[in-house]
């Protein structure tokens, strides 16, 4: 990702926009960088956390 | 049921603590990278903006009181720091008038400008070397006079590397005339310091620069006929 790309990217992770981070990684892609690559693994698995734990509630 | 619905939410919390903690942190580093990115600019770049070496020292000056307490130390790992150290060993020949580089455009600048960058980027060294293990620490940056070169007997030596010899001693021309160039040196008054010094002790660069300012000086309409004796009777003295 470019260094503009990648900042937007990390500026939607420290104000907690989880979903738009993950949008934005996902379009403006791909991560060469090993860290980046395991905070996006990290975005997927929240959003499959926040998945399961809702439909655990229905 | 409800107990695994709270494990997966406080799992989920941790997991947001951890990436925003992460992302704040890597954002403190892109700022500081993008500082030193500057830092690297200002003093490699051959950008027509820092061609004039003054504008190139009032550009590291700004930066380093500008960053001189913005960056987080605890940001700087040790590449980073070794780029400092790289910017600020080649800040030190810039200082010194030595560019190598073949992209200099001018090794003239304000003395004391330059001094004081050097200051600030031996301080600036200092601190932020304090507790971080280094590969190579910077010298600290001195501006020294230049170093003369004693006249051997026989006179100007001869050789294949005349030209190098030549460059060389233009070279010391130009760090001399910076070591000199408070407004209290006048042209004539370096020609002065120059005599004491060739009285001291024979040197052929001292003696090359004298002559060289007496001819511009002539060329430019001064009377500088005693003066002209008073080196011949040097350059007779040491020859002889």
């Amino acid at each position: 990702m470019a260094d503009k790309k990648l900042q937007e990217f990390y500026t939607h992770l420290a104000f907690g926009e989880f979903d738009l981070a993950l949008e934005h990684a996902e379009k403006a892609g791909p991560f060469g960088d090993e860290n980046e690559k395991i905070i996006i693994q990290a975005l997927r698995l929240k959003k499959i956390l926040q998945k399961t734990a809702c439909l655990k509630e229905a | 049921m409800r107990r695994t619905q709270n494990t997966l939410k406080k799992l989920d919390g941790v997991l947001s603590n951890f990436l925003r903690a992460y992302a704040v942190k890597r954002l403190d580093r892109m700022t500081t990278e993008k500082r030193l990115e500057k830092l690297r600019d200002i003093t490699y770049s051959n950008k027509p903006q820092y061609a004039n070496m003054d504008f190139r020292f009032q550009a590291l000056e700004n930066w380093f009181s500008e960053n001189m307490s913005g960056i987080d130390r605890n940001r700087l790992n040790a590449e980073l720091i070794q780029q400092i150290i790289d910017c600020v060993n080649q800040i030190g020949i810039l200082c010194r008038g030595h560019a190598d580089n073949k992209n200099e455009v001018s090794a003239l600048f304000d003395r004391k400008r330059a001094l004081k960058v050097a200051n600030l980027a031996n301080i600036f060294i200092e601190d932020i070397t304090k507790s971080k293990p280094v590969s190579s620490i910077a010298g600290k940056i001195k501006i020294d006079k230049p170093a003369e070169q004693v006249l051997p007997s026989g006179g100007v030596p001869k050789g294949d590397d005349s030209k190098a010899k030549f460059k060389d001693s233009l070279q010391y021309q130009l760090d001399t005339l910076d070591y000199y160039s408070e407004d209290k040196y006048y042209l004539f008054s370096i020609v002065d310091q120059l005599f004491n010094s060739l009285e001291k002790k024979p040197d052929i660069k001292a003696n090359h620069l004298a002559a060289s300012i007496l001819y511009f000086l002539k060329l430019n309409g001064y009377m500088v006929a005693p003066y002209v004796e008073k080196l011949r009777k040097l350059t007779r003295n040491s020859n002889g």
